[in-house]
């Protein structure tokens, strides 16, 4: 089974990788894994704005975490 | 605050993660954290405005690979260490609506390829001792988000229940010269009655030991310490009959069966050579002990370590066994 992966840093320092399967992938899938590097976010470019919430909803940034490798 | 404290009683750690107590709680569909972001929407965890299966770092974690200190310092008797590991979220689908036991056979098997793909990339870390899969499945196990999700725990150390099991395994391989998994499977095989469902590499079991009325274990027929042992034949074989098993627990009782779902393996460190005395494993416990009654974990099982099985395994068995196994 062929399988590729991608992985990015999120703006808060986690990780995230995306599998992909190109046997089985729909073209969606496919368009949207090829494209990931277009759109991963830039581990060193933290918005300090986004620092210093207790609201840790989704994707929302809290500097508490630690930044990660 | 996330640290680990000894407790010198029971000899084991304990995480604490307080944390956790601002997790995500059931937010409303169009507020799944787990689904693509879709254009103009909600952002949720996956950028992406759709994906196949992901993995990230859990935004709430009880291990962290770097960690805070602790709020508090141990004593001699009573250490206290940075609760240092990493805690991963697997999304199985974009789509919230469905579980594992409903994907098609081919999403299970390229599911059992990124698990293997994480234990060889969570074991490469030198602070990583054990890699712990898992699925917590329904309201009932306590799971927070609806969406289709597994985790994986990589701790610092070989947590207690394998440890025993390795420690076990040891000793009778010390004994015989066999694995003990595969002379349990042996007798398994040989007395038939908790034979749940087989296949050319897997014999799905509830257990002669079973601790939960409808605990189910998958086991190799042959000698495979860890997932990334298995070959392309066996990977297929495995979603196979993980795919049989949770399909008769959801024709059970016709409806979504909960369940934890948990894999056993060798340790990270070494190679599994030095681990041939033991076999991965994965064990499911459903909580259920009729359509309408959980089985709880009250004052014998959670005080005194004594699981109270209603029900006998060979039933159980008998029972999951004539369930239909397809969806």
């Amino acid at each position: 089974m062929q399988l590729e992966k991608k992985q990015i840093v999120k703006e808060d320092g986690r990780y995230l990788v995306y599998f992909h399967f190109p046997a089985t992938a729909t073209e969606e899938q496919t368009a949207a894994f090829h494209d990931v590097e277009t759109h991963a976010p830039n581990p060193l470019t933290v918005n300090a704005s986004h620092s210093q919430t207790d609201d840790v909803g989704p994707n929302k940034v809290s500097m508490k975490d630690e930044p990660g490798v | 605050m996330s640290e680990l404290r000894w407790n010198p009683i029971l000899e084991e750690w304990v995480a604490t993660a307080t944390q956790r107590q601002d997790r995500t709680f059931f937010p409303p569909p169009d507020y799944d954290p787990l689904a693509p972001t879709k254009p103009g929407g909600f952002p949720t965890e996956i950028p992406e405005p759709t994906y196949e299966i992901v993995v990230f770092e859990n935004k709430f974690p009880s291990f962290r690979r770097n960690p805070p200190e602790a709020s508090i310092s141990g004593t001699d008797l009573m250490p206290v260490l940075p609760a240092q590991g990493i805690c991963e979220v697997v999304c199985y689908t974009p789509e919230l609506d469905t579980e594992l036991a409903k994907l098609p056979l081919t999403k299970i098997e390229e599911l059992i390829y990124v698990w293997a793909d994480r234990f060889e990339a969570l074991s490469a870390h030198e602070f990583v001792k054990y890699v712990f899969i898992f699925e917590n499945k329904g309201r009932e196990i306590g799971v927070t988000l609806q969406h289709p999700h597994g985790q994986i725990y990589a701790y610092p150390y070989v947590p207690p229940i394998a440890a025993k099991e390795l420690d076990a395994a040891r000793r009778h391989y010390g004994k015989t010269g066999r694995d003990l998994l595969g002379d349990v499977l042996a007798e398994e095989l040989k007395d038939g009655r908790r034979i749940v469902a087989e296949n050319e590499h897997f014999v799905a079991i509830v257990p002669f030991f079973a601790r939960y009325p409808y605990e189910v274990h998958i086991l190799p027929r042959s000698v495979r310490p860890a997932i990334i042992d298995f070959n392309a034949e066996e990977k297929s074989a495995l979603a196979a009959m993980m795919s049989i098993v949770m399909a008769k627990y959801n024709n059970l009782w016709n409806r979504s069966m909960p369940y934890i779902m948990l894999m056993h393996q060798r340790p990270s460190d070494g190679d599994s050579e030095q681990y041939r005395y033991y076999r991965f494993h994965i064990e499911f416990y459903p909580p259920y002990r009729t359509p309408d009654k959980l089985k709880y974990l009250a004052g014998s099982e959670a005080g005194a370590g004594v699981y109270i099985n209603d029900t006998l395994a060979e039933v159980t068995a008998g029972t999951l066994r004539d369930t239909p196994p397809r969806g």
